[in-house]
């Protein structure tokens, strides 16, 4: 199982524009990167690069530090699927499964055998002498997979292959991908704009936007340390409160007239900058709903969604519009005037390039 | 007055039973959702008061008014669609405008009329910029609105809504919750809403329809329906996570009850027991509260050996779904554990609020949670 490098490449189109542009990244031995991104980030050309699909502009694509961005798509090694299954509709399941394995010329034994167990672990064994519509939707894909696994490539890539299905079949089949490729051990890349389903399978997730790559870490690496107030605000749900500051001193901050206490690695960020233009970031969870008081900036409840166990609740401040994730024992009615409380070890600041302050000092692109 | 009514609605499509006699009161101004996995009957069941489809038995009443056998204009209900449907030829002024310049309106709805309902809706759904464009030129969340604001123009007094916000993605279906639920507030128009996704009907619903093969497996408010499900249905579907579903057995030996869990047993508490006693069934289904469901050492008291099989950030929490005797049971822990897939793992059952329900039937027999 190769490690994949991506040495600055580029892709361009013929009209001009850029998809991707200069992506250096590395993925791993047997590791399960996604690539997350909203739609024309570039995640689906960066895969498509390497599946031989598109070629490269400029830069290189390494597996195990051997060029392959020059290889003809059938000699990297690569399965891919997609969203829709591109199934053969006249061959029943098992015939598509064995397909790529009768192109090899293996013997009908362990094309026999070799199907079976692949369609033991995907668990659809009961349904191999089925055409595809006979298949619901999560069957189908199921088949895929089983199809891009069956003669064990080198990389397993897929693109948004759970976008149409509904919500708990994406659930259980992103399960049951993530445990296949814990078993097979297979250098894995994945294409979602759902963070959801990239924290559920991956471990580790690159985040693109306008074809530029922008973090690269642990799920929870984007959502305590993010680079830049993109990251900040595409990852985590509900998503980041952004509330505009100004500078009370060297070290000190102000939301409206409410003084924010700011911890020491913080206060040494905003003493090393000159910047002005600076944002607050803050999670819905690190906010705490208080009595309301002078010093503290406060607001009107204006609606409280439950989900269950805790709830989300909308508040209007001064500074503009706060969520704030309360637990179950906190329902606050619409229509009171609240105090809000930030937990400082969990702030976060962007200057005027949107870059965190604090996470994005001496860090380049990667993680 | 505006309060919905259906009392008896069947529906059926060749061998299919959409919708098995299906009873419900919406109260005027509520925010209701019709929540359930696919083919449960929700869908058909909007279309069925919209008028989309024709019910074979019952009554739907809109106010004192009996609407099942009306023409869907005649309703005056307002739709909106999780795929739009929007006129692409026309400007979004166009699409707003649209139901008021049908020809049976003509003598309804002036130039005048039309022009003030369109600039008032537009405020209302904050499109007023956007009356001039073509729709091809809106993002997802901008036709969204434009929607929602053709479903309102007629001032319907029920508002029909499919799956309105699901296929937008994680941000944008955030904002547009927020926007529909203060929006339904602003307007006051009794709303069905029907969605798969149960985030969603908690945020946004006053009052919840949980539907299972075309029947109501029960209905309440969002709170009351995660601390007290009525089936084992509800309490696996609904929460965040939703609670974990087990199959015990009732064992009344030595010094009894207990709850057999494979080779376990578990030991109720006081209360528990003196709940057990009236429970006349050997086979249940117990819930448990995924907070109630904690990592533990192999040997201690309720503890047991279970087998990972899926593991998923979700936020900042881990969780974890183990087999535990033939049931998935999911955990969540602040922990950054590093575990895999077919390990082995102890872990701890607290019953102290737990619900039980007949295996069979899935209808509750007790429950250790105070009403």
């Amino acid at each position: 199982m190769p490690r994949i490098e991506f040495s600055g490449v580029t892709k361009s189109y013929a009209d001009g524009t850029q998809a991707v542009a200069d992506l250096n990244l590395v993925v791993e031995d047997g590791e399960f990167l996604c690539l997350l991104g909203p739609s024309g980030c570039g995640k689906s050309s960066t895969i498509r690069v390497l599946a031989g699909l598109e070629a490269v502009s400029e830069g290189m694509v390494l597996a195990d530090g051997h060029r392959i961005d020059h290889l003809p798509p059938q000699a990297r090694d690569c399965a891919m699927i997609f969203e829709n299954y591109a199934l053969y509709p006249h061959l029943t399941a098992f015939e598509n499964i064995a397909m790529p394995l009768r192109a090899r010329r293996l013997p009908a034994q362990d094309v026999e055998r070799r199907v079976m167990e692949i369609a033991r672990m995907l668990r659809i064994e009961p349904l191999m002498a089925r055409r595809p519509s006979r298949l619901s939707g999560g069957e189908k894909q199921r088949v895929g997979v089983a199809r891009a696994l069956v003669r064990e490539p080198a990389m397993f890539l897929m693109d948004e292959p759970l976008g149409h299905l509904e919500a708990y079949l994406r659930v259980e089949l992103r399960a049951e991908i993530r445990r296949l490729q814990e078993r097979l051990v297979i250098t894995t890349i994945y294409v979602t704009h759902d963070q959801g389903e990239a924290a559920a399978v991956a471990d580790r997730i690159a985040v693109m936007s306008a074809g530029r790559l922008q973090q690269v870490g642990s799920f929870l690496d984007l959502l305590d340390r993010p680079l830049n107030r993109f990251v900040a605000e595409f990852i985590g749900e509900p998503p980041m409160v952004f509330l505009p500051v100004h500078r009370v001193t060297a070290d000190s901050l102000a939301v409206k007239d409410v003084q924010i206490r700011l911890p020491e690695p913080l206060a040494a960020a905003l003493r090393a900058t000159d910047d002005c233009n600076l944002t607050l970031g803050v999670r819905p969870n690190d906010i705490s709903i208080v009595t309301p008081a002078p010093e503290r900036l406060n607001g009107e409840v204006v609606l409280v969604q439950p989900q269950g166990g805790h709830a989300i609740v909308g508040v209007e401040t001064s500074a503009g519009p706060a969520t704030v994730v309360v637990p179950s024992d906190v329902r606050p009615a619409a229509g009171t005037i609240v105090g809000l409380v930030f937990e400082s070890e969990a702030l976060h600041l962007f200057d005027s390039a949107a870059r965190s302050l604090l996470h994005s000092r001496g860090e380049g692109g990667g993680g | 007055m505006a309060e919905v009514q259906l009392s008896g609605v069947c529906k059926r499509f060749g061998p299919i039973e959409a919708l098995r006699g299906i009873n419900l009161m919406i109260p005027d101004r509520a925010y209701l959702c019709l929540l359930g996995p696919s083919g449960c009957g929700k869908t058909t069941l909007l279309r069925c008061v919209a008028g989309l489809e024709t019910v074979d038995a019952g009554e739907i009443r809109i106010g004192s008014r009996r609407i099942e056998a009306l023409e869907p204009f005649a309703r005056n209900v307002g739709l909106a669609f999780q795929n739009y449907a929007l006129y692409p030829h026309l400007d979004v002024k166009g699409n707003l405008a649209f139901p008021l310049r049908a020809p049976r309106y003509k003598a309804q709805f002036d130039a005048e009329e039309i022009e003030q309902r369109v600039s008032s809706v537009a405020a209302l759904l904050q499109i007023e910029a956007l009356l001039d464009k073509p729709v091809a030129t809106l993002s997802g969340g901008q036709k969204q609105r434009v929607a929602l604001g053709r479903a309102l123009i007629r001032k319907p007094t029920v508002l029909l809504l499919d799956e309105p916000i699901t296929h937008l993605d994680a941000r944008l279906r955030y904002e547009m919750r927020f926007e529909l639920k203060l929006l339904q507030r602003r307007v006051g128009t009794t709303t069905i809403h029907v969605t798969h996704d149960q985030l969603e009907a908690l945020a946004l619903a006053d009052l919840i329809v949980i539907m299972r093969n075309g029947v109501v497996e029960q209905v309440g408010t969002p709170d009351d329906i995660c601390a007290h499900p009525e089936t084992s249905f509800v309490a696996g579907f609904v929460g965040d996570p939703p609670m974990s579903l087990l199959r015990v057995e009732l064992d009344r030996e030595a010094g009894g009850p207990w709850l057999r869990l494979g080779a376990t047993r578990l030991q109720p508490d006081e209360r528990l027991a003196r709940m057990l006693d009236s429970v006349r069934e050997q086979h249940l289904k117990i819930a448990l509260p995924a907070d109630d469901i904690s990592l533990s050492h192999q040997g201690e008291a309720q503890t047991i050996l279970a087998t990972v099989q899926a593991h998923e950030w979700v936020g900042r929490e881990l969780q974890i779904v183990v087999a535990v005797d033939g049931s998935a049971v999911r955990l969540r822990t602040r922990k950054r554990l590093a575990v895999r897939i077919g390990d082995k793992l102890a872990i701890r059952l607290d019953l102290k609020r737990v619900h039980i329900f007949d295996l069979k039937t899935g209808r509750k027999l007790g429950s250790s949670v105070s009403a």
